[in-house]
């Protein structure tokens, strides 16, 4: 008994070796900038002298700081229309893509490129490809006579122009869902085919439901990512046109790094991770719908 | 098994022991980095920078055969305040570095920089040796925290191919504000649907140095005298408006409109800028010339100024402070104007060749110099009573002010003034 209670032990404590690492670089790099942060939101800090404490003002001030409401409308128009839509643009475009043709896989490779690309310099490409008195859209909306689209230009069509450019990297989107349709087994195909299944009635009925934990997925990973969308909005607009596109990142990040509040900017950071945390458990909590082949566990 | 099991726990301490030492720079195990035998320098990534810092590297060490320190030189890349601000709040500013007269009002109030006043008479070093603009704007109140490297007034640069392309003369120092305007017009062009290909002048609209001597030109305010509020008056009500037409006519271009055009791609028929954008300009355009600024209703004109501050938390604070002084001697200044970026800042070399000769010879070079008789626009930092809080001004000033005025149409209402002075007094608190 003794020795096998010295063994468990000696198991333990292995795994917690390996572990370590892992867990002192959370600790350090995750953790700790969290508490610090908490903590800085309840200060005044310019990064530099000791913070002052200030209680809750940060989290009353924030809001009546340049565009900061706007900013939490444009993250909520943002994060509602682009992951659906990337959800089902990904969707269809992986459909298309999983078909079993000569060359499929090139296709793949393009689609999956502007993934690996850097995201400032896909930022900086399209700052041109979509300017408006020069950019080859307009270019050629020009020579069809269609006159010129303002794009990222003007108020009421930039954030649009943002949503649409979300659809730049759904190639990794489209690549789990590729997985998903891969994980589906053909003899739910075969059945549905001697059953007289058309290629839509099997896409509602084996398909879709089938590949709910890759839906799942990739909804979390969307609305995660969306609420935090950042580069673009820099690269490209820089919050505007009179701050049509900022974003609550964007702002956390202008607040803390050009401004030097970094107090306030903490506060904004609390304030979308409570959304984020919100958002995500609500998802968790309402996915009765997804289902696994295995049992959840 | 065992044996694997000795094997792995030994493998992962290691692999523990060297996460901690990669976090470390070499100074103990969480201690900081040993810089005793380096001097750091830091300056924005850009070529003819770094071309510049290491012949002055050179110039110093040659004069000074007792300083045998290996001089590290850090560029950053990116936006160069937000790196300073990172490496301040680290602990991490080189112990000297390149500044902008934006972040002298923030260094100062953090006091994190130097008072270089201390050390004026040590280096035999005064005011009256350089430019009173120059000194104006290292200075936070008694205090001074940048050394002004150069003369940097705002210019009027024009691409003279397109002038010959629109049949206009070129500008003369007899202009008017006016003349410029009206040519800026008839340099313009128009699309059929009313967008401009190409502009007259670029007035650099999201610049604030440029904004206040336009405002300050046609006599109006955009703030208070205190710097605490936001206060634009009718002179500059009026300007705003008149502004906005210009660029609807293409006579201005429209800085904020993501227009693809600029003075350097050859679509814009002046600019205005400072002596720094000389090379870049030198570099794109085979034809080109500069004048002063033209006269307004006030005679103004607006200054900027780039220079080095001395880290106060340096292992090498008094050999900062020595090489800066060098960089401010007559052999510095020489070698510095030799790069074509800068107009020395000392007053002795006003008419050396040794700037006047670069980025090349036979332009108007008497334009960057400084002008009598005229009022100075200095940097918006230094209207304000908090100058910390000058890149929040800029911002409102630009994405809350001048933008959307830009974007309007018609008449703007007083509650749309109201909310616009609201917004500067916000960003000043």
């Amino acid at each position: 008994m003794r020795d096998k209670t010295k063994v468990k032990l000696k198991r333990t404590v292995t795994g917690y070796v390996f572990l370590l690492p892992v867990i002192i670089g959370l600790a350090l790099f995750t953790v700790l900038p969290l508490v610090k942060s908490f903590y800085y939101s309840f200060t005044e800090y310019n990064n530099i002298t000791p913070p002052i404490n200030v209680g809750l003002q940060n989290y009353k001030d924030m809001w009546s700081q340049m565009f900061f409401t706007k900013s939490v409308i444009n993250t909520f128009v943002y994060a509602f229309i682009s992951v659906p839509l990337g959800l089902f643009c990904s969707f269809f475009l992986a459909l298309g893509l999983n078909a079993k043709l000569k060359g499929i896989k090139v296709f793949r490779a393009l689609f999956y490129l502007p993934v690996i690309l850097p995201a400032v310099a896909s930022g900086i490409l399209i700052t041109d490809l979509f300017s408006y008195t020069y950019g080859i859209y307009n270019r050629i909306f020009m020579a069809l006579g269609l006159g010129r689209f303002a794009f990222f230009t003007s108020e009421k069509t930039a954030m649009l122009s943002l949503i649409v450019y979300s659809l730049w990297g759904m190639g990794s989107s489209m690549l789990i869902w590729l997985a998903g349709f891969k994980s589906v087994s053909d003899t739910y195909y075969e059945v549905a085919k001697i059953e007289g299944g058309g290629p839509v009635w099997t896409l509602l009925h084996v398909t879709v439901p089938m590949t709910t934990p890759t839906i799942f997925y990739n909804l979390i990973m969307g609305i995660i990512n969306s609420l935090q969308v950042f580069t673009p909005v820099y690269v490209i607009t820089s919050g505007g046109p009179n701050g049509s596109t900022s974003t609550l990142a964007y702002m956390i990040y202008t607040f803390g790094m050009s401004y030097r509040k970094m107090g306030l900017a903490s506060a904004m950071a609390w304030f979308l991770f409570v959304i984020i945390m919100a958002l995500t458990l609500f998802v968790y909590k309402t996915n009765k719908w997804v289902y696994y082949e295995g049992g959840k566990d | 098994m065992k044996r694997f099991k000795r094997i792995a726990v030994f493998l992962a301490a290691v692999v523990l022991v060297l996460s901690f030492a990669a976090c470390d720079g070499g100074g103990g195990l969480f201690g900081r980095p040993n810089r005793k035998n380096v001097f750091r320098v830091g300056i924005s990534e850009n070529t003819e920078e770094h071309a510049m810092m290491q012949s002055l590297i050179a110039g110093f060490k040659k004069a000074n055969t007792d300083v045998t320190i290996d001089f590290s030189v850090e560029s950053y890349s990116g936006n160069y305040s937000d790196k300073l601000v990172s490496q301040a709040s680290s602990g991490e500013l080189p112990d000297l570095f390149f500044t902008l007269d934006s972040l002298v009002g923030y260094f100062a109030s953090t006091k994190i920089t130097v008072d270089l006043g201390d050390y004026f008479t040590q280096y035999g070093f005064s005011d009256d040796l350089i430019y009173p603009e120059v000194a104006e704007v290292g200075k936070v109140g008694d205090e001074i925290h940048m050394l002004g490297r150069e003369y940097s007034q705002v210019v009027l640069y024009y691409n003279k191919a397109i002038f010959d392309d629109a049949g206009e003369s070129y500008p003369s120092e007899s202009w008017t504000w006016d003349d410029m305007i009206s040519a800026a017009g008839k340099i313009a062009k128009l699309d059929s649907d009313g967008t401009v290909l190409r502009a007259g002048l670029d007035m650099r609209l999201n610049w604030p140095v440029t904004m206040l001597q336009y405002f300050e030109g046609k006599g109006g305010t955009l703030f208070n005298e205190n710097g605490t509020a936001g206060q634009i008056n009718d002179k500059a009500r009026a300007a705003y408006t008149e502004l906005r037409d210009m660029t609807k006519s293409g006579a201005i271009l429209d800085t904020f409109g993501n227009t693809g055009l600029s003075f350097t791609g050859s679509n814009v028929g002046m600019y205005f800028g400072v002596r720094a954008d000389a090379p870049v300009i030198n570099k794109s355009l085979a034809s080109w010339d500069v004048v002063h600024v033209p006269d307004m209703e006030t005679n103004v004109v607006a200054l900027g100024a780039s220079g080095y501050s001395v880290s106060a938390l340096g292992q090498h604070k008094d050999l900062a402070v020595r090489f800066l002084f060098y960089i401010m001697s007559a052999e510095g200044q020489t070698i510095l104007a030799r790069s074509g970026n800068v107009v020395p800042a000392l007053k002795s070399l006003a008419d050396s060749n040794e700037w006047k000769d670069y980025p090349k010879a036979g332009i108007n070079q008497n334009a960057f110099l400084q002008e009598t008789g005229v009022k100075k626009v200095f940097p918006i930092s230094t209207y304000m009573s908090k100058p910390q809080n000058a890149g929040m001004l800029t911002d409102a000033l630009n994405k809350q002010v001048t933008s959307p005025i830009l974007s309007s149409s018609g008449a703007i209402s007083a509650s749309d003034w109201s909310s616009y002075e609201t917004a500067l007094t916000n960003a000043m608190k």
